[in-house]
């Protein structure tokens, strides 16, 4: 249940923001997981109904999630390929030596609301 | 009233990163290699500590994280060295630790002399790989009785790390298990992780793990 004390830091984040930028409500949160992360979309907006309660401006927000792919570098061969599954292995030179290039993302992207 | 749209582009778990990346340096400049250790529940990382501190002395030091008890603490203290329980059941149960539980640890406790900083994280391969604790080496242990496909079917924790000890391998005489198999899985998430077989039973192996540290 690690998306319980994610929603708690983004919700943290935004409660800043909406003071900073001074306004009313929040109304969407939008959040970008690279699927590397074990964050399961209904999980995070669950955890996110439940505890925006708990935050003054919140009662209209809903959570958007965007998964990004996690692409892998072979250092041999310089491909770049996208992967499903767990297998760090170059398609095309079938070397290992391959770099993570993204899919650990865990980032909140934009957050709209109304202002006066 | 207007829509406005703000465009935030800022880590979720900065606050725990910030932390994170503190304690690294904050330890690093007091000559403290910090270890995190991640693995699922029963996989022997508490018997690992128990033979490391009968090897290695007291300066080593162990930071405990559970849910509840404080048994392994209990366990390793009996070993001679200074032990740290973190339960998280005060913190609403959480499956993970959060680098700030560790700098309230570590503010508690006596570094003087210590050389090395192990954290036994929360018993799961899912939560505790999401976050940072600050540590140095992030490993994960996994005995030879939990199966081959483990790194298959937790890949962050095995991307997160650079370590893996392959522990209980005792047992491989009564097992179907082929510890190539395993290492073959690990090759798959992570072509570069170091991998140490051992066993804290009859310390088979265990000059590696010792080496490694040294």
């Amino acid at each position: 249940m690690h998306e319980g004390a994610i929603v708690h830091s983004l919700l943290e984040i935004a409660k800043d923001i909406r003071i900073k930028e001074e306004l009313n409500e929040i109304t969407e949160v939008k959040i970008v997981v690279g699927k590397f992360h074990q964050i399961v979309e209904e999980v995070m907006i669950a955890n996110f109904d439940f505890m925006k309660t708990e935050y003054s401006g919140f009662d209209n927000a809903i959570l958007l999630m965007t998964e990004k792919e996690v692409s892998v570098k072979c250092e041999d061969c310089k491909h770049e390929f996208t992967i499903d599954e767990p297998i760090f292995m170059c398609p095309k030179c079938d070397s290992f030596n391959t770099e993570l290039i993204s899919g650990k993302e865990l980032y909140i992207e934009t957050i709209e609301g109304m202002k006066e | 009233m207007d829509k406005t749209e703000i465009k935030v582009m800022k880590k979720i778990l900065s606050a725990n990163d910030k932390i994170a990346g503190e304690l690294r340096k904050d330890l690093a400049d007091m000559g403290i290699n910090f270890i995190n250790l991640m693995s699922s529940p029963g996989s022997g990382k508490t018997t690992i500590m128990e033979r490391t501190a009968r090897e290695l002395g007291n300066n080593i030091c162990v930071i405990e994280g559970d849910i509840q008890t404080t048994l392994d603490a209990e366990r390793v203290a009996k070993a001679g060295i200074q032990t740290y329980q973190i339960n998280t059941g005060a913190f609403g149960g959480d499956c993970h630790l959060e680098s700030a539980w560790i700098r309230s640890a570590i503010d508690e406790m006596d570094l003087t002399g210590i050389k090395t900083l192990f954290v036994e994280n929360i018993g799961n391969l899912v939560c505790p790989a999401e976050f940072d604790v600050g540590a140095h080496t992030n490993a994960v242990v996994l005995s030879v009785t939990e199966g081959e496909d483990k790194p298959l079917k937790y890949p962050l924790a095995f991307q997160t790390s650079s370590l893996c000890i392959i522990s209980k391998i005792d047992l491989l005489p009564y097992l179907d298990i082929k510890i190539e198999e395993i290492k073959e899985n690990i090759k798959m998430v992570n072509p570069k992780m170091k991998v140490i077989e051992l066993s804290a039973k009859t310390g088979e192996g265990f000059e590696n793990w010792i080496n490694f540290l040294k």
